[in-house]
């Protein structure tokens, strides 16, 4: 009970202490809304592809160049995501793409070429999957040039542009999340990860003070105070992690989902920050060293498995590395939560995993930071 | 102002920092690792659409198909069981377009009846279109192969054979402009962009222990002047930036084979940077009185460099936001650095960047002196 006193107090003294520089209060709270709101805009949605394909031919093979630019007919229906022109020449074309007006250039060769003469496709080498497409829409336009020439000499009239397969668009039976929803949680998540500095900072504080040192003279164990330490970040990181979503949630039209099993997979997580914050907090010796270890902790769990980097752009062990770390467990569990109702049930299993790492890191975190309390 | 004292105070920095073989690996190792990563991802999305295939049909023609759309480099493959898997996964945006080849799918495809396909994405979406437009392609060409098989009663893959032509000769250039600046470049010059500012803020620490100890007072005892432990104090900082610069740069070229262009160019953007971050960094150090309130500002920057471009490129965010972020420092020096390492363009196409963050460079610089002298020698 005493101890429990003890605790209060010290929690209280710390939250004081944070409170008196509203500043830092604000920015503490401001920078992930504002981060989150960023990132939504920037990865939330699909990459916007938007190119203009410069094709060249002369006169005789303009209708070869119409068929080609007919074979992208869904491109040309979206909002400018392919772009056609044409123009007289090669070197126009060279021009256009290295003035960047256009992403590629199809170059067709004339009527009266040598047999075979390929289909030159010049590219913005910045632009590779623009070069790809119009490579494939020459190397398709060449087959069906081909094919048609094959049919007519065995007598057989063909309708080109018409073959067995059909490609239909079809729209998904739910909507896609949308950015806030997809990249909101990924933010909180770090700056969870940022706020393992709170404990590691105040530790290093106090033991540069001597502050330390004096607390040990009263009847209180290093475990009272690491604790008031981690008690005050899981505050905080709750706080921010709270005003994330709640922000995003009331500026934009983002629907979380079931938030009693968001709360459990965060707060989860915030034991695991907590027990990460006692190790840097024993590893780092010096304000720099200290500085460089929290960064790399949240830079570096971030990238891993904090999805900052869209997972579906990186190889696919990427996904197997996020999977087996705590943020990478519970963002992917969260999501779950936004995206298919899943419930508290649902997410018990991620739950009790990223509480397993909670419990190591906090266990070989406490035995370090014991040394560093007492010393 | 005696040079000698300016030197002698920045070099004592320099010495001390160069002793923290964490701040170290850090400064340097750091941006390496993350833009290697942002810089993976960001080529990826850009060369390549992701996108999800079920094929409820396991007959030979139906494999060919999907065999022939896993071999696009345009396309990212990843093959699920079922079309509520694919469903899921665009929902997540894991991918953004998912291709069903139906049941009937061998059966029909060799008769005149025909088979649809279908294609599931978000309708609205470039990257929905772009993928669905290279799926159309391949379609597209194994219809060619099908017509002539069935017409012509060929094999398949003889049909395919006869009916494909000469490769396609695909010539990359290096532009003189580019509307997006993409991978492994970019990313270096954005991480380098980031951690030059970073390392500025931790060594705000080292700035606040200094007043906190009375060191720099005590300097003032001597007959040291306030301005020159002031200038010793940015010049130390500005040199660890500028170390920081010169491992990153040609680390870029030999690890990622990044293409700097001038060097002139991008050394004047990245130290006019350094000057402007080390001033900022002076200024939070002189009003900071807690290693929390420092720890805050760790949070500020952290969003200074997503609103100024250094985690991906300013074109991905809609306009509102690309001119907020022109507000930052940041931007300007990624903008100035992307440029360089994604076109051909000479120093003369960077000017604008240039301009803007030396003048920055100026007024910070003088604005620490001047009002942060007092502070700091407190």
């Amino acid at each position: 009970m005493r101890l429990l006193r003890f605790l209060v107090v010290m929690v209280r003294r710390e939250l004081r202490q944070l409170a008196r520089d509203p500043v830092a209060l604000i920015l503490t709270l401001v920078a992930p809304v504002a981060a989150a709101a960023i990132a939504s805009a920037a990865f939330g949605s699909p990459p916007r592809v938007e190119a203009t394909v410069v094709g060249v031919a002369s006169d005789l093979r303009l209708g070869d160049l119409s068929v080609l630019i007919d074979m992208l007919p869904a491109a040309a229906d979206a909002d400018g995501t392919l772009a056609w022109e044409i123009v007289a020449d090669e070197q126009r074309a060279r021009d256009m793409v290295e003035a960047g007006h256009a992403e590629a250039a199809v170059i067709l060769p004339p009527i009266g070429a040598p047999a075979g003469s390929p289909i030159k496709v010049v590219a913005n080498r910045n632009a590779e999957l623009v070069a790809e497409l119009a490579s494939s829409g020459a190397e398709a336009l060449t087959m069906r040039v081909r094919a048609v020439a094959a049919l007519e000499a065995a007598g057989i009239a063909s309708v080109p542009g018409i073959g067995p397969i059909e490609v239909r668009l079809v729209s998904p039976d739910r909507e896609p999340l949308s950015g806030t929803e997809l990249y909101g949680p990924a933010i909180a998540v770090f700056f969870m990860f940022l706020t393992a500095g709170f404990v590691a900072r105040g530790l290093q504080e106090e033991r540069t003070l001597g502050t330390l040192g004096r607390l040990r003279t009263i009847p209180i164990g290093s475990a009272t105070i690491v604790t008031a330490k981690v008690v005050t970040m899981l505050i905080v990181a709750c706080v921010e992690f709270a005003t994330v979503f709640v922000t995003i949630g009331i500026f934009s039209d983002a629907q979380w989902g079931n938030l009693g099993a968001i709360a459990a997979v965060a707060l989860a997580l915030a034991l695991v920050v907590g027990a990460l914050a006692l190790l840097i907090a024993s590893f780092a010796a010096t304000a720099i060293g200290l500085h460089a270890l929290e960064a790399g902790v949240a830079f570096g769990f971030a990238a891993l498995g904090g999805y900052i980097v869209p997972l579906q752009n990186l190889p696919d062990a990427a996904r197997t590395v996020a999977a087996a770390l705590p943020n990478g467990i519970a963002i992917g569990a969260m999501r779950d939560i936004t995206a298919n109702d899943a419930g508290g049930g649902d997410v018990t299993a991620a739950v009790l995993l990223i509480l397993v790492f909670a419990g190591v890191f906090g266990g070989i975190g406490y035995a370090r930071v014991r040394r560093v309390v007492e010393a | 102002m005696r040079v000698g004292r300016v030197l002698t105070i920045a070099l004592a920095f320099v010495r001390r920092q160069g002793r923290e073989p964490v701040g170290v690996f850090f400064m340097v190792f750091a941006p390496l690792m993350l833009a290697f990563v942002f810089g993976l991802g960001d080529k990826r999305a850009n060369d390549s659409v992701p996108i999800a295939i079920v094929r409820e049909d396991d007959g030979p023609l139906a494999r060919d198909l999907a065999e022939l759309i896993d071999d696009r480099p345009e396309l990212r493959v990843r093959n699920f069981d079922s079309r509520a898997d694919v469903e899921d996964a665009i929902r997540r945006s894991d991918v953004y377009a998912g291709v069903v080849i139906g049941r009937d799918y061998d059966e029909r495809a060799l008769s005149t009846t025909g088979e649809p396909i279908e294609v599931i994405g978000n309708q609205s979406s470039s990257a929905f279109t772009a993928a669905s437009a290279a799926i159309a392609l391949v379609v597209d060409r194994e219809n060619q192969a099908l017509t002539m098989a069935r017409e012509l009663d060929l094999d398949v893959d003889d049909a395919r054979e006869r009916a494909g032509g000469p490769p396609v000769e695909v010539v990359r250039i290096t532009a003189h402009e580019t509307k997006r600046a993409t991978g492994l470049g970019r990313a270096t010059a954005g991480m380098l962009i980031y951690f030059v500012f970073d390392t500025s803020m931790f060594h705000c620490s080292a700035l606040l222990a200094e007043r906190r100890l009375g060191v720099v007072a005590r300097m003032t005892t001597t007959a040291t002047r306030n301005s020159e432990i002031v200038a010793g104090e940015i010049l130390g900082r500005l040199m660890m930036a500028v170390v920081q610069i010169a491992l990153v740069i040609p680390a870029g070229i030999l690890l990622f084979g990044v293409r700097w262009g001038d060097p002139f160019g991008v050394v004047a953007i990245a130290v006019s940077f350094a000057i402007v971050s080390t001033g900022i960094g002076v200024a939070i150090g002189c009003r900071a009185n807690t290693e929390l309130s420092l720890f805050a500002r760790t949070g500020l920057a952290a969003v200074a460099a997503l609103l100024g471009g250094c985690f991906f490129a300013l074109s991905v965010v809609p306009d509102w936001l690309r001119i907020a972020g022109h507000v930052t420092p940041h931007a300007w020096a990624v903008d100035g650095l992307s440029r360089m390492v994604s076109t051909d363009a000479g120093v003369g196409a960077i000017a604008t960047p240039l301009i803007v963050l030396m003048s920055a460079s100026v007024v910070v610089t003088a604005l620490v002196v001047v009002r942060f002298q007092r502070a700091l020698v407190r």
